[in-house]
Formats: structure tokens, sequence, C-alpha cells
């Protein structure tokens, strides 16, 4: 009886090192399995070459019906919420997707506004100046649209047009367009305020109240129509909206903002046939492609000069006129222009200096009034990427006598703010067309480098 | 019961070497997997697994190559200076310079540590030249047709290029190139380690710019390394070299000008074994080079991207996950 025992106690024993032995080893199996998948998707990461960007998007799995994703209703399928992997790349820009209709078309948001402008002095949007900067090829700089890559694969956007009111936000009426506005009937399907939408910024809505302004999402995430006050009217952010065919082939990604779907073909390695809005390094500073011609490429910083490793701050100077001889104009093609690398790369160029007021109705063509030659500009209320920094002057003035000069705020509005205060400095230069790209892929976190 | 008991017994057996040599007190085998791990291009999550990223760089910076104070000395390298009646100072010499007049070039093929291994001596060194893609800054080429389009009698690989994510398709270099006097990729003005020849067919091994290298003479050069041997004294190793064991390109020259192409070959297209892709390291390149009799030598691109072509015959076994065994590559050097 009692060797029974023994042997049971023994036998229970050798159970329990077995037990410990065998989570021991299931232990090492998912911590070492766990290390694996990590480290190998990391330096991996998914790339889904050649597939059609709509059955990516239109994956059962990727449908839901509680919480944010995609939905499908009656009219194809909508995001809603926050926290969505909907990022494509497409044309040097991010992207968000908002839609895909019942042709399997897919309509597009940029993820941030491209510049900042007067909605229009007109109510209705087929007048409007935001329409107008969005589409047309005969104004005094180039349209969004004419700033495009390859638009072989674009099909019209509808915007919508409805007058609305805060009890009634519809969508029946719309114009097609090659570039659109989001309505604010989309916004709000998409989930207003608590939707990826919301940047906390001011940017335009496609829509007019019954008191004749128009409205706009501002930077809390609500819908807001106080568009003007008197004579003076407001600039806010344009997010330009564009459809693209859902067959159209992704050359890389997964959708999530690190590796956004690509559909960006690759280009050939000279700066001009690089696309309007990718990153580039020069003179260790980044810059990003604000306009490519055959004959120069124009480009923006990507943040702000540093003088000593510090954000260089100045007044404009004593008159709101940019030129090489005011306070800001004097350091630029002095100072600065003689601290950057391979200067025969840079183009003297006209840089303008426009009024932007009533007294022209807010005309964005007014800007190119005035201009000077000179090495290193200031960037213009109108051009790209105005608000993808804050706390700086432009070269766009209110009238002489007003001592007014255009500075962009954190939120994406533009202030006529006074010319004593203490802004930073963001400057654009035209480089030589033909330089060649010895590498990086055009992003923000690996701009080209210029040879 | 039993036969668990003895299968777990096994398995715990084996887990305990496992253990044994990523964590044990012995580094060799640890250093082999983080050094040959981390300079892939595609597979440093081998070594990341196992090890800390503190670890991985405490055992790169204890397995290096020591780098050289100055570059090649060219008044040393005296073309054709053998005499008629040279008498060989060793089998290996002999290998080269027993050769029949007209000769342009020489293969020796012989094994290394299991595995094969591919010597071509160039006896006129004037002849040799940089070949590039022919969509620079776009798409590679594989070496056999860059070969092809040149009418090359021999070609091996030569520079780095730029390869995101393993997707890399050769057509940007990594680093300067100079062709033709020229530079034709890169920053012309910032200091780089170089190899190339000169207008005389001298391999230059230069750490200067390359518009001052091109003053001193250099024709065709890319931007690779380590130097492995200048002017006659041969690289310091720490560790293992910290280039692990992989397939490899190198090149050098002799005193008497005789220019050296070695190619090391791994396990071929597709094929891994417990070692990995397998091939040399670095030390072993330097001791194949100073049996021969190399003055100066330096490391070109390898792994996947080691070629040698001959006649326009793809004459190694190559890496790549290809049916070949080939991929996409910015330049090579060529005889023509």
């Amino acid at each position: 009886m009692k060797e029974k025992k023994k042997t049971r106690i023994k036998f229970k024993k050798i159970n329990i090192l077995i037990a410990l032995n065998i989570l021991f080893l299931l232990g090492c199996c998912i911590f070492y399995g766990s290390r694996l998948i990590y480290y190998y998707k990391m330096e991996h990461p998914k790339v889904v070459a050649n597939e059609e960007l709509v059955d990516l998007i239109t994956l059962k799995k990727n449908v839901t019906t509680v919480g944010s994703g995609l939905y499908k209703n009656d009219d194809g399928y909508v995001y809603k919420g926050d926290n969505i992997s909907n990022y494509v790349q497409y044309s040097g820009r991010i992207w968000r997707v908002v839609s895909v209709d019942k042709d399997n078309n897919i309509k597009l948001i940029t993820d941030d506004a491209q510049t900042s402008l007067v909605w229009g002095i007109s109510t209705d949007y087929k007048k409007s100046y935001v329409r107008s900067w969005l589409n047309d090829d005969n104004n005094n700089i180039k349209s969004f649209y004419q700033g495009l890559g390859d638009t072989s694969n674009l099909v019209k956007t509808k915007t919508c047009i409805d007058e609305i009111s805060e009890d009634s936000i519809t969508c029946d009426d719309y114009v097609e367009d090659n570039i659109g506005l989001l309505s604010a009937y989309e916004y709000q399907l998409a989930g207003g305020k608590d939707s990826y939408l919301n940047i906390e910024q001011y940017w335009w809505t496609s829509n007019i109240n019954n008191d004749e302004t128009a409205w706009y999402v501002y930077s809390k995430g609500s819908l807001n129509d106080t568009s003007y006050s008197g004579t003076i009217y407001y600039s806010y952010g344009v997010r330009p909206t564009v459809t693209i065919k859902g067959t159209s082939k992704i050359k890389s990604g997964d959708g999530s903002s690190d590796n956004p779907y690509n559909l960006d073909s690759p280009t050939t390695n000279i700066l001009n046939k690089k696309y309007v809005g990718n990153y580039i390094s020069y003179s260790g500073y980044t810059w990003r492609i604000i306009e490519t011609d055959d004959k120069y490429v124009k480009i923006v910083m990507d943040g702000v000069v540093k003088d000593d490793n510090e954000d260089y701050y100045t007044s404009f100077g004593t008159t709101n006129y940019y030129s090489a001889n005011s306070k800001v104009g004097n350091y630029l093609n002095k100072k600065f222009y003689n601290s950057l690398t391979n200067k025969d790369y840079i183009l003297q160029s006209n840089f303008y200096a426009g009024r932007y007021d009533y007294s022209n109705k807010y005309d964005f063509n007014s800007i190119t009034e005035y201009n000077e030659k000179m090495k290193v500009g200031l960037l213009q209320l109108g051009e790209l990427f105005v608000t993808d920094v804050s706390k700086y002057f432009l070269a766009t003035r209110t009238k002489t006598t007003d001592n007014n000069i255009y500075q962009v705020l954190e939120d994406g509005r533009i202030y006529a703010g006074d010319l004593t205060d203490e802004l930073m400095v963001r400057p654009t230069l035209y480089l030589k067309a033909d330089l060649a790209i010895q590498s990086g892929s055009g992003i923000q976190k690996d701009p080209y480098i210029i040879g | 019961m039993k036969k668990g008991i003895f299968i777990l017994i096994t398995i715990n057996f084996i887990v305990a070497i496992c253990f044994f040599l990523t964590y044990g007190p012995i580094s060799h085998f640890r250093n082999f997997l983080i050094t040959t791990a981390m300079t892939t291009k595609d597979h440093k999550y081998l070594a990341r697994i196992f090890y800390s990223e503190d670890m991985i760089n405490k055992v790169l910076s204890e397995n290096t190559v020591e780098g050289f104070s100055n570059g090649t000395d060219t008044s040393q390298i005296d073309i054709g200076g053998n005499d008629e009646d040279y008498k060989y100072a060793s089998t290996y010499e002999k290998e080269i310079l027993d050769h029949k007049k007209n000769d342009v070039y020489k293969l020796i093929e012989f094994e290394y540590n299991g595995y094969d291994a591919y010597l071509v001596a160039v006896y006129d060194p004037t002849r040799i030249s940089l070949i590039q893609t022919s969509k620079l800054g776009s798409y590679g080429q594989t070496l056999l047709n860059m070969a092809k389009d040149n009418n090359a009698l021999v070609a091996i690989n030569a520079g780095g290029f730029e390869d995101p994510n393993g997707q890399g398709n050769g057509g940007t270099p990594m680093g300067v190139v100079i062709k033709n006097n020229k530079v034709v990729w890169g920053d012309s003005s910032t200091p780089a380690t170089m190899a190339g020849f000169t207008d005389d067919g001298i391999l230059l091994l230069s750490y200067d710019s390359p518009n001052e290298a091109i003053k001193q003479g250099m024709k065709d050069a890319i931007q690779f390394g380590p130097f492995l041997i200048v002017n006659g004294v041969s690289a310091t190793i720490n560790g293992n070299g910290g280039w692990g064991i992989n397939p490899r390109t190198a090149i050098a020259q002799r005193k008497d000008g005789i220019v050296l192409f070695l190619v090391i070959d791994g396990n071929g297209a597709n094929k891994y074994n417990w070692s990995g892709r397998g091939g040399a390291t670095l030390d072993d390149v330097i001791t194949i080079f100073e049996r021969y009799g190399a003055y100066n030598a330096v490391n070109m691109d390898g792994g996947a991207s080691t070629n040698l072509i001959i006649k326009n015959k793809l004459w190694n076994n190559p890496c790549a996950i290809s049916s070949t065994g080939e991929r996409e590559l910015p330049n090579g050097w060529m005889v023509k």
C-alpha cells in the first residue's frame, strides 16, 4: 500500500515536471516566434503590387457594420470613423479614401490642406475661387489639376453644391469637375469631427448657406458658416478631392499611414520629372516641390530657416512689400543664400509680392501683380503647401499703407498680421530642371537626394 | 509514455544546444550569426530574433576591418614588370604567371572551404573598364546582359545599389560612380571610399573626393569597400571582420600590374543550409589574395550580387531568388 502511494507521488512529480517543461518550450516558441514575425514584418513591409485598388479596399474582411471602418451602403462603400487604414499615395501626396461608388470609382481627399484661399466673393460654387484654383487652366498660377502627375486614371469628380443649413444637410445638386471639394454631407457621413477627416484645421466644404456664406470645418472639427465679415473674407484650407478608377493598379503598400497604397509609377531620376509634392534634400534642409516645368523646379522649405541651429525669428521689415532689399529679403538673399551649398543649382527668378484683399475682390490671380527677380523668395498665398508649416511670413500683403503682411496660423488660417511681429522664415527657390536625383524615394522620411 | 519522454528529452537537448550557441560563453557562433545576418540586405531579422540592438551593435563594433590611413601608392605598380626569367615564388604564383603569351586572361578554378571559387587573372589591366546599366537611375540590368551589350570577354559585379525592403531594381547605385573621368553618379566633392582604375590600368584605392581622385588619374570607379590590402599591407581584421560569411566578389592587383578578379560562390540559388547561404569571410578573401601576390585589394558588393560572366555565359552559381540566381545590378567590371 505504501509502495503504491510512493509510486503515485513519484508519477505525479514527473507529470508536473513534464508539464513545466512543455510550458517552457511553448513559451520559447511564442517568444521567439513573435520576434521573428515582428522583425520580419518590420524589414519586409507588405507589398501588394499590381492589384486593383478597389479589390484591396473592398475585401470582405475590411467591411464592417459597427465602429470605424468601411461601410457598405446603397451607393457603394463609405469610410466612417477614425484610425482607418485608407491612406493612398498618389501624385506625390497622401490622400484618404472617402468612398467607392457603384461603378467602383474611388473618391479620394488629400490628407491635408493643399493651400489656403478665400472661398469666393460669389456664393455660387461654380464661380468660386476655390473651384477655379482647383480646375481652371487660365489663371496666373497653375491650377491644382495642372500640378498633378499621371491623370490618366482620373474620372470626373462630383461635388455637392446644395444650399444647406444646420438642420438640413443634403447632397442632391452637384457639378462634375476634374477636381472637387468635399461637401458637408460627405463630412457628416464619415462621422464629422469624430472621423479621419477632422485634421484640427480650418478647411472649406463645397456648400453655402441661405445667408450667402460658405460652410467650412473649423479646428475643433465642427461645421461653421462665418466665411466673411463685412469686406474681410477669411482664407481657409483647401482639400481637393479626386475620383480615381477602381481598376488603378497599386505599386505597393497596405493602406496604413506608414505604408499607403502607392499609385505612383517610378519616374526618371531627373528633378523635373518628379511629382509636385515630393520631398527633396538640398543643402542640409528638406524641401518640397511645388511646381515643375521644362526649365525649372520650384521648391519650398519643409520647415523654417535655422540660424546657429535655432529657428530664425525676424520682423518682416519697414514695408509690407517683399523685395531683396526688405529686411527678410535681404537676409534670405545674402546670409541664407551664402550658407547654401551648390549655388549653381539655383536659378534667379521672379518672385511675386502681390496684394490680396477686398480691393481686388480677393482674387488669387492678383498675387502675381508685382514681382522682382531674386534668388530666394517667400511663399505666396494660393501656392501649394502653404499650411504645412505655421508661424511664418508669406510674401502676400494687403495695401501698402496697412502695414499688414499675411502669415500662416497653426490652424491653417491665413492672417493679416503686423510687420513688426517676430515670425519664422520659410524660403522658396527655383532650381535647375535637369538636376539628377541620386537616391531617396521622395517621401518626407526619405527625401530625394540631389547630386 | 516512454516514447513521449524520449521525444521531449531530445527536443530539450536541441533547445539547450541552440541556447548554448546563441547565448553561451563561446562567442564564435554569435558573432557569425550577427555579422552574417546584418550584412545581408534583407535577412537582418535573423539576428534580431535573438539579440537586442545593443548587443548587435556591440558585436558589430568588435568585428571590423580596420581602415588604412592612405590609399594606393600608384608608383609601386610596374605593369609588365616581371622579367622573362622570373622564377615563381609559389605554386599559386605559377598558376597565374604560367600562361600563353597572347592570353588576355586566365581562369583559375578551385575550392575554398567547400565553396567554388574563381580567380581570373587579367594580364593587361588597361583592358578593364566599368560597365553600367543602360537605364542608370531607373532600372538595373543583369550582369550577363551588360556584358553582352558591351562585348565583354569577362565581367564581374562591382558596386552596391539602393535596395529598400529588398525590392531594389538595381537602377540606383549606392554612392559615387566615375566613368570615363567624369562623376556620373553621386556627390563629386565629398570624400568617399572608392576603388577604380586609372587611365594606365592601375587599381587606385582612394579615400579622397571623386574630383580629387579624377585629378589623380581615376578613369572608372565605384564607391565600395572595405580595402583589404593597400600597398602590400593587409587590413587588420578584428574578430571575423563584421561581414560574416557570404558569397564574395573582390578585385586586386599585383605589383606587376596583373589584376585579379575573385568570385567565391555560396550555396547557390534558393539553397540554404544550416550555415545560411554560405561563402567566405573577408579574412578568407585576404588569405586567397595574399597567396596570389596581391599588392592592393578591395571588396566589391557580394551576397546575391556576386556574378561572374565569361564569354557571354554565366560562369558561377549566384544566389539571388530567380531562376538563374541572377539579379539586376547597376554596374560591373569588364575585360574587353
